[in-house]
């Protein structure tokens, strides 16, 4: 009862009455907190005068110099910012050439009569792309460009010119599109990302970096009008010299913020029902549109 | 006149200097050395001095830049003038050591489009064998479903 009735202030000062005064010792670690460095000793630091003492000297890390023993002979050369600097900024990607692909045609791996972007190229399991390794997709090369004999429809993220031309020279289209990290997973494992529950995600727009090459025609980028390519499709055919075949019957195109053929973003996909649910919300309706800029600004 | 004594000599025992410790292997600095495995992350840490002055290519060669090569250029001849500013490769045991300087991610062939280095980062007319004693491609980048005639038919990394 006296314990109620007493105020907060006199049981402030009775804790402090009863506690005991503050010691150095009480500011210390507890014992084992820290762990001390390895205590040099003096043979440590021996040089090795003798033959004994070059057995029993501890030894030097790798690239040390024996007789410089603080100067390691890969500090001797200057530093190089074209070598490594970039390393975190950059953006690989995982070379796939016309004769592999070829390949992978002819062996039934790839349906060339449907569209082949990251998602195709992937379940293939031939092709291992990490995101969190900045890899981002596939660079499509010009090896086997002379004698690519299928028409395709493909979507890369890099393409050479050569490249470029062989596959509309045997009546193909090529894209190149950027994928950002988030999509790039969901492509890359689709039944993964199905699985878990996720929402197709929205592919977004290319860094300021990127966004003159997916601008331009002579890429054939995904940003660029339908009437540039077409121009630059035939102006490439006059410049290497051959004829173009007729141009093929061309399914759609994905969206520029599209991840999966046929699958709107902001879906969600089920695999046990084999259904694709689309979102009902205005709002989240809005968010996933493609004009969401536009209603913004306007 | 006791305060400000007092007050001052508090001042000048404060900035006593410190006395440098003499270096020895255990004072060497972490990114100089060769760490195995780092006490706060419990993996291997590649060295950055390496990483710093060396490039990696595909095919397991470093490179280096010259020392010296903006020094005193004007008491040069031409001919250190022009390849100074080469890059040099590594021999066979330095190779050896700055992998092992290395974690796994540098030791990664990598392939950047309009990469300067791609035309060395294959080597070409080399008779030594073609793969490790794993069954991996020593200096060209491995294909996909690919046999060994049409490899050299269509690639020219062989």
């Amino acid at each position: 009862m006296s314990q109620a009735a007493r105020s907060a202030k006199e049981r402030a000062l009775q804790i402090v009455e009863q506690a005991s005064r503050i010691r150095i010792q009480d500011a210390r670690d507890n014992i084992g907190a820290r762990t001390t460095g390895r205590q040099l000793k003096k043979g440590h630091n021996q040089m090795g005068h003798t033959q004994g003492a070059l057995e029993r000297a501890a030894k030097p890390p790798l690239g040390w110099i024996w007789g410089d023993f603080f100067r390691p002979w890969q500090r001797m050369y200057p530093g190089e910012k074209l070598f490594n600097a970039d390393i975190n900024t950059r953006r690989e990607y995982i070379p796939l050439s016309l004769v592999e692909l070829a390949r992978l045609i002819d062996l039934g791996w790839i349906n060339p009569r449907q569209p082949i972007d990251i998602s195709t190229l992937c379940t293939t399991q031939k092709f291992q792309i990490n995101p969190k390794m900045r890899q981002y997709g596939f660079d499509l090369t010009e090896e086997g460009a002379d004698s690519f004999p299928y028409s395709i429809d493909i979507e890369v993220q890099y393409a050479t010119p050569s490249a470029i031309a062989a596959v509309e020279k045997a009546g193909g289209r090529v894209r190149t599109a950027y994928y950002d990290v988030e999509s790039l997973e969901a492509a890359i494992n689709p039944k993964c990302w199905f699985e878990a529950g996720k929402v197709v995600p929205k592919r977004k727009q290319p860094p300021q970096s990127l966004l003159e090459y997916y601008m331009d025609a002579k890429n054939r980028g995904y940003l660029c009008e339908e009437q540039e390519i077409e121009k630059e499709r035939a102006l490439s055919a006059q410049i290497r010299g051959y004829t173009l075949p007729p141009p093929p019957s061309s399914a759609a195109l994905k969206a520029v913020d599209q991840v999966f053929h046929g699958i709107p973003s902001g879906s969600v996909v089920s695999l046990a029902d084999r259904k694709v649910f689309v979102t009902k919300n205005e709002l989240h309706r809005e968010y996933y549109s493609s004009r969401r800029a536009d209603k913004l600004y306007s | 006149m006791l305060g400000k004594t007092a007050l001052s000599t508090l001042c000048a025992s404060r900035q006593a200097p410190i006395t440098l410790a003499a270096r020895g292997i255990a004072n060497i600095p972490a990114h100089e050395y060769h760490i195995r495995f780092d006490q706060k992350v419990g993996r291997k840490r590649p060295a950055q001095d390496v990483l710093d002055r060396f490039k990696r290519l595909n095919n397991g060669m470093w490179i280096h830049a010259h020392p010296g090569r903006h020094k005193l250029r004007y008491m040069k001849d031409e001919t250190w003038q022009k390849t100074s500013l080469y890059y040099e490769t590594c021999t066979k045991e330095q190779c050896e050591i700055l992998d092992k300087l290395m974690t796994p991610y540098w030791l990664r062939p990598k392939h950047y489009p309009n990469d300067p280095y791609s035309a060395y980062n294959v080597r070409h007319n080399v008779t030594s064998p073609r793969v490790d004693d794993r069954g991996n491609f020593v200096r060209e980048r491995k294909k996909v479903l690919m046999d060994d005639s049409t490899s050299k038919r269509f690639f020219k990394d062989c």
